[in-house]
């Protein structure tokens, strides 16, 4: 701004630091928690950096209490739901990015897609629970690993098209129709051309996905039970016993944000795109 | 066409030709009734403004663009429902459209590969074609890591290495800066001689069109309005249009009065009068031309100075001269129009002096005010 | 962080794409000729099975009680009872209430938390880099997480705030078990996690709006509030607008961080409609009735959500032929 006084800059630069600390405070508090042992947890006034650092809250949650299989579900459910959303959503972008349907079709379609993201998933869960209990061709979709990243897949497909559009559309549209000249044909262009060139928003794009399946709630709430229960359900589920164990508690937070933090960090620079629609958050 | 040519893309040239071509965006008529016969081997030049409907023109040719009416022939085949990799067509675009994920080499043999060519062939006229256009030492690199000149040299590498039966050049110099531009244009001119591949070049350098093509074709507002070799074009423009989109600086075109002064055909503009010649006045009784007005046209260079009025020419003042080292531009105010004069480096002229402008009367064109047409044919006097 | 302007109208859509002429005619294949549709059907069978089918279901449900049996559910229609039996629950207009004090108080202080902050930061920050890369952990957090983390400094014996308030010589508050707190308690969560998001959707757009009007501000010597009310405000209005609801369409369903908190407590105290058919749904298993109650949290949806996509997609064309 022009004419930044001398005081100016400092209360912006005071509200940086607070802002940060305010945000970091939570996640610090958790981390520094995490490692304390039963002792050191209660100890009044409570220290701020851990004294004696132990892993026995991580050692009981994963190896006593066998936390990591909820891990394996929650990755599982996650990477078939990403797989899922990018392959259906790219596909669609690429044809709304690039082909012209008939009566305005490509507007419609993406208009419709993107306001059945916004409806609360409260409401249509409750007729995919009713379906998921019902015996399909032998099968039921209730408390399977499948089951739940087809819909976790599917309310991520809007994204997907909505980032991958964007993607598209910034691939100059001289350099797919020399490959139709040199010989190839449209799905051709798509592969050896478009998917090509967009793959760093693909990788951000999957992750964006990846992350919102791994914090989802509600639908794995209702969804998963003993076989395919996710990370964050039973983290939940801890809370319920009467004995809440605060330092496994705070061990499960680090270990359910560790992998979505490091995957963000990767993403970071399209992470701005993915936030108008809603994100990760949900 | 033989077998090898469709398994291969070893195209044998083919002429090209449009049969009464339309295309329609929604309710505009980009390109109106084009018919164009391309003989083989043979380098024509679109020409015209932009949003004349030469570039559509092109991409209808590669089927990029689909035909809403009419006919496209390569050869004999009609290709209007074919898709581009079936019409053994090679392209070079304005911005190259290089793959910028591929090498150089990979971009060469991109053509090569989707045809499936064994991979001992295909190293080898990659690494032929790379002399040619002379980019062998740059091959492991990305587009993004080359010049701009040296992008051109792939995008058209790329384009010949596939032996294609026709060449599409859309505006393949503009992205050059001048210099290179000039030096390119040459280089093209060789390339095409020596592949004798039917080659449609579209541009709006006027330059660009007299240099490289066989026959230029003109179009404005989607209309095609004249084609032949670019020095018939240049000395026998069919209108109005094609007169003042020609040369640099391109043709004076004056209009005037016809009227009587003394029973001698006359030419009137605000504040002159002039005499016109005899050749003229025959020319225009020859071709009927019923109308008071006409438009003159005198191309720069035909246009000779005086400071006296002993050779009967028309008055004007001199509005601004400008030096361009091996000639003068002077720019003469006469009867309320300007006229621009191509003379001598050392001819005098002074801003404000008041001179005479002579032509002969064979180097006049003359139109039709109201159709813009050309009224009558030259005559040598 | 990029920072290219985040509102859903200004990315990449405005412009008509390119698109070439269909493949058409001989030598084509049916499915090169027809790709566009190929590529989009997997995304309308997937809308068909998991959002219309559902949503034709739960209308059915709505009329109906429906009963969990071997095999699935047993659906016996009873016209408008539950409709009838929502409009007169207590708790239902409660939910009502609870939510929308929560969509409320959320969405203003983390719009004008959000808003202040990228103000106070667009004239440039030492270390923005770092500091929009650390407000990007609470966005990305899960939800369990975060509810975890508050929920430990929350406890009212060893959490860090009651020791802050005790060495302060105040007494404990119990901020998760006192019924006119416990929401209030959880609204800050909230507000900690979706506060950086605005920040960041705000912040973004500011730095990418024009100079020329600022400049032609500053000459004409305009004041700084001025200035913030007839050129950032008109020029971040679309954005703002966007922000807005979608943190009004997200803070709607809130659902996680209360359910792992407190389960909606204490008591029902923080029943939001989410909440609510959720325990109508999965705890009480009456279907029907939990039906009805998101039929109609359904309908009030669909217009925000419509009236967010419409904004959001304002600019949209499809390719140009």
């Amino acid at each position: 701004m022009v004419g930044e006084s001398r005081a100016q800059w400092w209360v912006k630069h005071a509200a940086v630091v607070l802002v940060t600390l305010l945000v970091l405070l939570p996640v610090y508090w958790m981390v520094n928690m995490s490692f304390k042992d039963k002792a050191e947890f209660v100890a009044r006034p409570p220290t701020l950096l851990v004294r004696k650092p132990t892993l026995d809250n991580y050692y009981d949650l994963l190896v006593t209490q066998r936390f990591y299989q909820y891990g394996v579900n929650s990755l599982v459910v996650a990477v078939m739901a990403a797989v899922l959303a990018v392959t259906v959503g790219t596909m669609a972008a690429y044809a709304l990015a690039r082909f012209r349907l008939p009566r305005n079709f490509n507007t419609h379609l993406l208009f419709t897609a993107l306001t059945v993201r916004m409806f609360p998933p409260v409401v249509t869960i409750i007729p995919i629970y009713a379906l998921y209990t019902k015996t399909w061709f032998g099968h039921r979709l209730i408390d399977t690993h499948v089951g739940l990243a087809l819909v976790h897949g599917f309310v991520e497909i809007p994204l997907v098209m909505w980032m991958m559009i964007g993607f598209f559309r910034d691939i100059p549209r001289d350099m797919e129709e020399a490959a139709l000249v040199d010989g190839d044909s449209r799905l051709a262009v798509l592969r050896k051309i478009a998917i090509p060139l967009a793959a760093p928003g693909l990788a951000a794009t999957f992750i964006l996905v990846f992350i919102s399946s791994w914090n989802e709630f509600l639908m794995a709430l209702i969804l998963t039970q003993s076989k395919s229960q996710t990370l964050p359900i039973a983290v939940a589920g801890q809370i319920t016993q009467y004995d809440i164990r605060y330092g496994n508690m705070m061990a499960a937070g680090v270990i359910t944000t560790l992998p979505v933090l490091v995957l963000a960090l990767l993403a970071q620079r399209h992470l701005t795109r993915g936030l108008a629609l809603g994100g990760v958050t949900g | 066409m033989t077998a090898t040519q469709r398994s291969g893309g070893e195209g044998v040239s083919a002429p090209v030709s449009y049969r009464h071509v339309f295309k329609r965006f929604g309710g505009v008529t980009a390109v109106d009734d084009l018919s164009l016969e391309v003989a083989n081997g043979e380098m024509l030049v679109l020409l015209g403004p932009s949003g004349c409907g030469k570039t559509t023109s092109l991409r209808m040719l590669a089927g990029l663009e689909s035909i809403s009416a009419g006919e496209i022939r390569i050869g004999e085949r009609v290709v209007n429902h074919l898709p581009p990799r079936s019409r053994d067509i090679a392209m070079v675009f304005q911005s190259y459209a290089l793959y910028s994920h591929l090498s150089v080499y990979e971009n060469l043999a991109y053509p090569l590969r989707v045809r499936k060519l064994p991979k001992a062939e295909i190293d080898r006229r990659v690494r032929e074609v790379a002399d040619v256009v002379q980019i062998g030492e740059l091959l492991e690199r990305k587009p993004r890591a080359l010049s701009g000149g040296q992008r051109q040299r792939v995008a058209l590498g790329r384009a010949i290495i596939r032996r294609p039966s026709v060449f599409l050049m859309d505006e393949p110099l503009s992205n050059l800066d001048a210099k290179l531009r000039l030096h390119t244009r040459g280089e093209l001119k060789r390339f095409q001689r020596e592949l004798a591949t039917t080659t449609i070049y579209v541009t709006h350098d006027q330059a660009e069109a007299m240099t490289l093509a066989d026959r230029v074709a003109i179009m404005s507002k989607g209309v095609l309005q004249q084609v032949g070799p670019p020095k018939a074009v240049y000395a026998d423009p069919v209108n109005v249009f094609v007169a003042g989109f020609l040369g640099s600086p391109p043709m004076n075109l004056l209009r005037f009065d016809l009227t009587q002064a003394a029973g001698e055909p006359t030419l009137a503009a605000p504040g002159l009068v002039a005499p016109l010649a005899p050749s003229l006045a025959r020319r225009l009784r020859r071709a009927g031309h019923a109308g008071d007005t006409v438009i003159l046209g005198v191309r720069p260079e035909d246009v000779e100075l005086s400071r006296d009025d002993g050779h009967g020419g028309m008055p004007a003042e001199v509005f601004v001269v400008e030096d361009l080292g091996n000639e003068r531009l002077v720019t003469l105010a006469l009867g309320g129009q300007y006229a621009v004069a191509r003379v001598a480096a050392d001819a005098p002229a002074e801003m404000g002096e008041r001179m005479w402008l002579r032509f002969a009367p064979g180097k006049a064109h003359l139109f039709d005010p109201a159709t813009e047409a050309r009224i009558g044919e030259r005559e040598a006097d | 962080m990029a920072t290219a302007d985040p509102s859903l109208s200004r990315q990449h859509l405005d412009e008509p794409g390119p698109t070439a002429a269909p493949a058409a005619g001989e030598g084509v294949p049916w499915w090169e000729r027809n790709l566009a549709w190929l590529l989009v059907s997997p995304t309308i069978l997937l809308l068909v099975v998991f959002s219309l089918i559902p949503t034709v279901m739960l209308v059915r449900f709505a009329f109906s009680n429906v009963k969990l049996q071997r095999g699935g559910f047993g659906v016996d229609p009873t016209g408008f009872d539950n409709f009838v039996r929502a409009f007169g629950d207590p708790l239902v207009r409660d939910a009502v209430g609870i939510t929308l004090k929560w969509v409320a108080v959320v969405t203003t202080a983390e719009v004008l938390l959000g808003l202040a902050l990228a103000l106070l930061l667009a004239g440039g920050v030492r270390g923005r880099g770092v500091f929009t890369s650390l407000l990007i952990i609470p966005i990305i957090m899960p939800p369990v997480a975060v509810s975890v983390a508050w929920l430990f400094m929350y406890e009212p014996n060893f959490g860090v705030f009651n020791y802050l308030l005790n060495q302060a010589g105040l007494p404990s508050v119990r901020w998760l078990s006192d019924k006119s707190i416990a929401l209030y308690s959880m609204m800050a969560v909230d507000v900690w996690q979706a506060t950086p998001f605005v920040f960041l959707l705000l912040y973004a757009a500011i730095l990418s709006l024009p100079r020329d009007p600022y400049e032609a501000a500053a000459i004409d010597g305009a004041g700084r509030w001025h200035v913030f009310r007839t050129v950032t405000l008109p020029l971040l209005g679309p954005v703002l607008l966007v922000v807005v609801l979608l943190r009004l369409i997200d803070a709607a369903r809130a659902f996680d961080k209360i359910f792992v908190m407190t389960r909606g407590g204490p008591g029902t105290s923080a029943y939001t409609m989410t909440v609510t058919i959720y325990n109508e749904a999965f705890a009480k298993f009456d279907f029907g009735y939990a039906s009805a109650i998101s039929f109609l949290f359904q309908i009030v949806m669909v217009i925000v959500g419509t009236v967010y996509v419409r904004r959001a997609l304002a600019d949209y064309s499809a390719p140009a032929e």
